[in-house]
């Protein structure tokens, strides 16, 4: 991991292998940005920086926080949370312009060995809260929010950012020093129990997450091609940038990757073990 | 008493894509993907603005070996559904 900031309060980063750099006139503005996204390295000085981020305040008591993109949009946010949830959108928003050749899908990823598992649901259902689970069981970090997938090989990208919860998780405390934010709690990369990846990681299973309080166990079951492929399509990001307006790319992913659906319970432990199981029978067939 | 309406798929801008033996539709003007199963996806292939919904049973009997009043209400509630989906349309 390697990060650069300079004395004028600037950041880069290389985030899926583009140049990002965010210029800003107050240092914790840029502390804020160095916590979230603390994995990416920075970029050799000569490559060629796409997409650029001026970030002002007038004053650390101002609470309105102006941020323009390639100084033609412009964003307003009226607290640290929305700052990071406007950057975070805008970001991953225009990577999927610029990297099409990628479906994009709204799920978290962990690694387990070279074994890369997406964990696909609507938000709210627990995604960020099982990967934080996963990690004390000997999983590595890929990321909660953003699947970026090469169709052609069917492996997944890295997306480390800093893994974010909209609660203190029921079990495995929180390490010290997470940003709280208005409406959230980032883990840095750096505390995260398992370690993160950057890299690309071959998708092995596709597990479409549903919270189910009210059973004792967790349940785990195989799912059609056609009902994976239907929640991969309803949480593709950049659909409309692949063939058949994205179908096609869910398919071929449900096709290509066993799938199935993860009821989970309140018992975190016994659902990443069960989870695991699954992992491990995949393994040997 | 018999019925002579006859059901047609609606001309919206959809991706189909079969799956085993199950359909995806990907319907663009609503933004939604619907799976039918292969029942419902035989149904939906047989609303072609040509055969009456009796005609559709009758396909359906030739196709599935099940009792015939309960393949007869399973048609009409495939039908029920594929209209409520804005999926199919009864022609004039």
């Amino acid at each position: 991991m390697r990060s650069k900031r300079s004395q004028s309060e600037t950041l880069r980063l290389s985030v899926l292998g583009q140049s990002i750099i965010f210029r800003c006139n107050q240092p914790e503005l840029i502390d804020v940005l160095q916590h979230n996204y603390r994995a990416f390295a920075v970029d050799p000085s000569d490559s060629a920086i796409r997409l650029s981020y001026r970030i002002s305040r007038s004053s650390s008591s101002n609470p309105v926080i102006g941020i323009v993109r390639d100084e033609s949009v412009y964003l307003e946010a009226e607290s640290i949370g929305e700052y990071l949830y406007l950057i975070e959108k805008d970001m991953t928003i225009e990577l999927q312009k610029q990297l099409k050749h990628l479906y994009f899908i709204h799920a978290a990823v962990l690694a387990h060995g070279d074994q890369a598992i997406i964990i696909t649901a609507p938000s709210g259902t627990g995604k960020s809260t099982t990967a934080w689970a996963l990690l004390h069981h000997g999983c590595r970090y890929l990321s909660d929010e953003l699947a970026p997938i090469d169709l052609t090989n069917l492996t997944v990208q890295g997306y480390p950012r800093a893994l974010g919860l909209k609660r203190v998780p029921p079990v495995y405390a929180l390490p010290d020093h997470c940003l709280d934010t208005d409406n959230s709690l980032h883990v840095s990369v750096d505390r995260l129990p398992g370690g993160y990846c950057s890299s690309a990681v071959p998708v092995t299973a596709v597990f479409i997450l549903e919270y189910a309080p009210q059973l004792s166990k967790a349940e785990i079951e195989p799912a059609s091609k056609s009902t994976a492929a239907a929640h991969i399509y309803a949480n593709a990001l950049n659909a409309l940038a692949h063939e058949n307006k994205g179908l096609e790319g869910a398919v071929s992913l449900a096709m290509r990757a066993p799938c199935f659906h993860l009821k989970s319970t309140p018992d975190l432990a016994e659902t990443c073990e069960a989870l695991l199981s699954v992992l491990k029978g995949i393994g040997k067939n | 008493m018999a019925n002579t309406r006859r059901p047609r798929q609606v001309s919206g801008s959809f991706i189909t894509r079969q799956v085993e033996d199950e359909l995806l539709i990907l319907d663009q003007d609503n933004e939604k993907v619907h799976q039918l199963n292969s029942t419902a996806c035989k149904v939906w292939h047989a609303c072609d603005g040509d055969n009456t919904v009796d005609r559709i049973i009758t396909l359906m009997r030739e196709q599935f070996d099940v009792d015939e009043q309960r393949l007869e209400a399973d048609v009409r509630a495939v039908l029920n559904d594929l209209a409520a989906l804005e999926l199919i349309e009864y022609a004039e």
